[in-house]
């Protein structure tokens, strides 16, 4: 019976006498002999009597030791077993071809059995610090899927699940130094960004746990991309050690899915492609730093405003894809990747991409993690709009109110509605159903900002050239604002059974004549697909006073 | 080609290194009476394989078979007879076998001197 704690030797050679004696010297070490005469007997006894230790004759009839060494090397794979070469043959050539084939040492016969002595205590250290080692190895690799699953939920758990959505990030490593985050803003804007830090493995991935972090909170709360991106640096520059950082691509597909807010810092060229025909249409090019190098970054200047159609597809991918490498290590490259956009069908671009990669690179090692992003604009990919009145909790006593002005400089720098809507929420002690208060006081701010102080013409959007003059129009405005307000008044009553809640927003312009027409804000609200009926359908009332410069709605709850 | 075997015994007259030999002995302690056997057997067989490589003009067999008597000899401290193997081996490796079957009888010789000083030396 083979004793299992008892380590096995085996030993290799054609010549019964020199077997004889050296099993006869190796009998100190307790070692359980097994033995082979020709190398392929060696092989065979390699995988029935898996030895520690191989004691290997190089000349033998059937097969030779070198040939030997090489097969069970191979087979023994991480597993480390040493392979000593008995060997009459000490010219160089030979010494040295018994460690190229795999060998892990030599003797020189005949035999001497203090130097025997010593190469196998010598050997017993290694074999003693490489199972050390894989044990240590075995751990970590467990730890790192144990954290890699941690990290894949922490951050990927909340992604919108949408089929319209696709994605894809292959991880050159057990952890991707590639993320990808989805998320709708309150107003039921999509944001998608791909990101990629500097390198690949575990550093490369701790920095995706407060990049997630910091982009749903304040997705969620209904901050600009612009802020998104600027708290995302600031996070980033305080985290990152220096030589990290991190290129990202951000989209913005608007809830009209008229346009799309695009930024790219760092990343390969942005792609957005022609739905019918797959033509790519805007090519953006990354127009800043990637995140976490410089102290305040200037959103302002790396965003850039596309005007998009129905069926519109977005194409986000980082550079992963185009480096990845072909057996002759040639990269896959934008131009292979255009040629495929162009070959692929209408349903299956994403797909196309990926068959084409993978048909290029073959069994290569991946290098670098890959991203790739499609976002299809179409109404599915967005969600429901919930038209509901918010719910306030019984909770909720007594009357507040609340007024904010914001003037001339002001307006430019803030968008006021994140935080209002927060203070109605922990006011009324609301968690959820954020969105409908979110998007009529989004509508009501933006109307009052861009027709009423800005006084821009909402009649310029309505054709694709007049739609980036819009938006420089808007810009331009801006940065030169000096006077005009907008004032809001938030108040809450209790009634009997009921309670309201009113918002109130007053701007500093001209206003409109809502008593003899429609107000120019319904046109606005149309081209968005929902109206003022919508609004009206999930609040009291909406009114006009003043000029026409003053706009108020009225939530009613239901009390007990 | 011809081949000259030098030294048919050493110094002392012996065809066996005996310091090597005592070495082995202390490191092999009981086992060593039962390598003697062993090796005259198998150096037997291996003389028997050497002449029907030989007769067969089978160069591999033959420079294999004369390795491992240079390597198993030369354990006993047999160096005399490793080192005709050793000449063997080198003409086989050189593709060369000898002239005719003739060489055998020096090993055979030798072998007998060996045996008889192993079995001498365990007493």
């Amino acid at each position: 019976m083979n004793n299992p704690l008892l380590n096995t030797a085996l030993i290799v050679d054609d010549n019964l006498s020199n077997r004889f004696v050296l099993k006869s010297l190796l009998k100190i070490y307790d070692y359980r002999i097994v033995e082979a005469t020709n190398g392929q007997e060696a092989i065979d006894q390699f995988h029935k009597e898996k030895p520690d230790i191989i004691f290997m004759d190089v000349l033998m009839p059937v097969m030779d030791g070198y040939e030997a060494t090489s097969r069970i090397k191979a087979a023994a794979g991480s597993n480390f077993v040493p392979i000593i070469f008995l060997t009459a043959m000490c010219d160089e050539k030979s010494i040295s071809k018994c460690i190229a084939v795999g060998g892990d040492d030599f003797m020189v016969k005949p035999y001497n059995p203090f130097l025997l002595r010593t190469k196998i205590r010598a050997m017993q250290r290694i074999i003693t610090l490489n199972r050390k080692v894989q044990r240590m190895y075995s751990v970590i690799h467990r730890e790192q899927e144990i954290a890699e699953k941690f990290f894949v939920n922490a951050i990927q758990r909340h992604n919108i699940k949408n089929p319209l959505l696709k994605t894809l990030i292959r991880p050159a490593d057990t952890f991707s130094g590639d993320m990808v985050l989805s998320a709708y803003s309150p107003s039921r804007d999509l944001f998608v960004m791909i990101g990629d830090f500097t390198g690949h493995g575990l550093s490369a991935a701790l920095g995706a746990m407060p990049v997630s972090e910091v982009f749903r909170a304040m997705i969620s709360k209904g901050f600009d991309p612009g802020d998104v991106l600027s708290a995302l640096n600031n996070k980033l520059k305080g985290l990152l050690p220096t030589g990290i950082f991190f290129g990202i691509q951000l989209v913005v597909v608007s809830h009209d899915l008229e346009r799309a807010t695009i930024y790219n810092a760092g990343m390969p060229d942005l792609l957005v492609v022609e739905g019918k025909t797959n033509k790519i249409k805007h090519r953006l090019k990354s127009r800043g730093l990637p995140l976490g190098i410089i102290a305040d970054i200037d959103p302002k200047k790396i965003v850039e405003h596309v005007a998009i159609s129905r069926n519109d597809k977005i194409l986000m991918f980082s550079d992963g894809l185009t480096e990845a490498c072909s057996l002759n290590d040639e990269p896959f490259g934008e131009d292979r990747l255009v040629d495929g956009i162009s070959q692929a069908t209408e349903n299956n671009l994403f797909e196309h991409i990926f068959d084409l990669l993978d048909t290029f690179c073959g069994d290569t090692t991946q290098a670098d993690d890959v991203t790739l992003v499609e976002v299809s604009c179409v109404e599915g990919i967005l969600p429901i709009f919930d038209a509901t009145s918010p719910k306030i909790l019984a909770k909720a006593k007594g009357e507040w109110d609340l007024s904010f002005k914001f003037r001339g400089e002001r307006l430019r720098e803030t968008n006021p509605i994140p935080i209002l809507v927060g203070h109605i929420m922990e006011l009324e002690g609301i968690q959820s159903e954020r969105q409908s208060i979110y998007t009529v006081l989004t509508e009501l701010y933006l109307n009052a900002l861009d027709h009423g102080v800005l006084g821009l013409s909402s009649s310029l959007k309505s054709d694709p050239s007049g739609f980036s003059q819009y938006f420089s129009n808007r810009e331009s405005r801006l940065a030169s604002l000096k006077s005009g307000f907008i004032q809001f008044d938030l108040s809450c009553c209790q009634g009997h059974g009921f309670r309201d809640i009113t918002l109130r927003i007053e701007d500093s312009g001209d206003g409109f004549d809502y008593k003899n027409h429609k107000p120019p804000a319904s046109d606005e609200m149309a081209l968005c697909g929902r109206g003022i009926s919508l609004i009206r359908g999930f609040s009291e009332s909406l009114t006009y006073e003043g000029n026409g410069n003053i706009a108020s709605v009225v939530f009613r709850s239901k009390t007990a | 080609m011809k081949l000259l075997y030098e030294n048919h015994i050493m110094n002392d007259g012996s065809v066996i290194d005996s310091s090597s030999l005592s070495a082995l002995q202390e490191a092999m302690g009981e086992d060593f009476s039962g390598l003697v056997p062993i090796f005259i057997e198998s150096t037997g067989d291996i003389l028997t394989n050497l002449l029907n490589a030989f007769n067969q003009q089978d160069i591999e067999s033959f420079t294999r078979e004369a390795h491992s008597l240079k390597s198993s000899s030369a354990n006993l401290g047999g160096l005399i007879l490793s080192e005709m193997a050793a000449k063997l081996e080198k003409a086989g490796h050189q593709g060369q076998l000898p002239e005719s079957e003739e060489f055998i009888k020096p090993l055979k010789e030798t072998f007998v001197l060996m045996e008889k000083e192993l079995q001498q030396h365990q007493l």
